[in-house]
């Protein structure tokens, strides 16, 4: 049970963590760059999941993404897929959760870096993404990396809102910490104990290496 | 608030939990301030908090298997310990759905998803393992089954169309009315007999209306509620 919950997490928490690293760095950097109307309520609508409850971040999920949900259903429709209790299921929660850390982490790495040298390679004939990758993004490194650090931690750790879009299916969506409510409800406090020191070890690495990041060059 | 010492607390399994809410409104108050509330959720999840030291007056579970651990751990009044009702089981399935002929029609492929309790904490998944296993449709299964977390959720998943079919106690299914369809009765052999218990929970002080609660619970008016929500009566000592 142990191991099978360890792989399912970790593959969860990468995935999760690949796309959030750049969707959070995208929208981030949008909010730091650009002032545009509204941008704070954007900022706003993105940080959401970060101060919900996660129940109800899960029963969103549920309502949009079930079989007849309002994604869910025409997904269904066009492809035969279904998300609820699928591997996907665990992702999605978890890279939903997971984002809001990412998205301000990027924010603020962007908001301080100097737009000048952004605006310096591209008069020298940078194209776009070629300032995107050779100047902003280096620029901005530490506080991505500590934010997609974060959102890992966070992707590993979520209980509420894969509980209710995913389920609790041993080996296909019991991740880590469902594993560990499993055993404590079941009175098995070794089990129970074993994971929580696991999850526990795992998180102050995480931690350690986000300290790391976030101290000045 | 309601005073502590008024307040009688009752672990129920969930689905007995709206026959005790209605015996408790029957069974009324004996002094202003007085309430019995009922906490409903899967039997094994109510044991486990009980064993960390829930302060629950009253256990009812929907299998005796819990209230046998709770007995072994000392944590019941001896001799307080009594069958309240009995259950089916049935096979429900999506209302746009046509029902199997019997419980072996669960094999067909048009139910891509079958909800049952999650057996290891939910006495009605466990009910239903032991049936699914023996008519031996439990490996060919195995893939096709999401546990849920306690038999109101397993019957919900089915309303909402998340899952094809579930095995659910009848009472369940008859809660949901024409929002499932359903299908046969899973024959009472094929698993352990549905008996709900109840005991007191051993705590510091006494506790009298509970103890009054229980026996109302076990005469006339309380199994005519049992009865009236669908439920079977105990089984004859």
């Amino acid at each position: 049970m142990i191991a099978a919950a360890l792989g399912l997490s970790i593959a969860v928490a990468a995935v999760a963590t690949t796309v959030v690293a750049v969707a959070g760095a995208a929208t981030g950097r949008l909010l730091a760059r650009r002032a545009f109307r509204g941008r704070e309520i954007v900022d706003a609508l993105l940080t959401l999941p970060l101060v919900l409850p996660p129940t109800v971040t899960g029963y969103g999920l549920l309502v949009l993404l079930g079989r007849h949900g309002w994604l869910g259903g025409p997904l269904r429709a066009a492809t035969g897929l279904t998300i609820p209790f699928t591997f996907g299921a665990c992702a999605i929660a978890a890279a939903v959760m997971a984002f809001p850390l990412m998205h301000r982490a990027a924010r603020v790495a962007f908001d301080d870096t100097d737009a000048r040298y952004a605006i310096a390679a591209a008069s020298l004939g940078a194209s776009p993404s070629r300032t995107l990758l050779a100047v902003e993004i280096p620029l901005a490194r530490r506080g991505l990396a500590a934010g997609i650090a974060l959102a890992f931690a966070r992707a590993l750790g979520e209980f509420g809102a894969t509980l209710m879009l995913a389920g609790n299916i041993p080996g296909r969506t019991q991740t880590l910490p469902l594993a560990v409510y499993e055993a404590a409800m079941l009175g098995e406090s070794r089990a129970a104990l074993l994971l929580c020191l696991l999850l526990t070890g795992v998180s102050v690495v995480v931690l350690l290496l986000v300290g790391r990041l976030g101290r000045p060059r | 608030m309601i005073p502590v010492a008024l307040a009688v607390l009752v672990a129920s399994a969930i689905s007995l939990k709206a026959p005790l809410e209605e015996a408790a409104a029957a069974f009324g108050v004996a002094e202003p301030g007085e309430a019995i509330t009922v906490q409903g959720a899967a039997s094994g999840v109510l044991l486990a908090q009980v064993e960390n030291g829930a302060p629950f007056d009253l256990f009812v579970s929907a299998s005796p298997a819990e209230l046998d651990r709770l007995a072994k751990s000392g944590r019941l009044i001896p001799g307080t310990r009594v069958a309240l009702a009995t259950n089916r089981l049935v096979v429900i399935v999506r209302k746009d759905l046509a029902p199997p002929e019997s419980l072996d029609g669960l094999d067909d492929p048009r139910f891509e998803k079958i909800a049952i309790g999650n057996p290891k904490t939910v006495p009605a998944g466990r009910y239903a393992a032991e049936a699914l296993k023996a008519r031996g449709l439990l490996p060919r299964l195995e893939r096709r089954l999401i546990p849920a977390e306690n038999v109101r959720q397993v019957l919900d998943e089915v309303v909402r169309g998340e899952v094809d079919a579930a095995l659910v106690y009848a009472t369940e299914a008859k809660l949901a009315g024409d929002k499932v369809a359903l299908g046969p009765e899973v024959p009472e052999a094929l698993h352990d007999p549905i008996v709900y218990e109840a005991a007191l929970v051993r705590r510091e002080k006494d506790a009298p209306r509970a103890e009054a609660f229980l026996r109302f619970l076990t005469e006339g008016a309380g199994r005519a509620i049992f009865a009236k929500q669908g439920f079977g009566p105990p089984p004859p000592r």
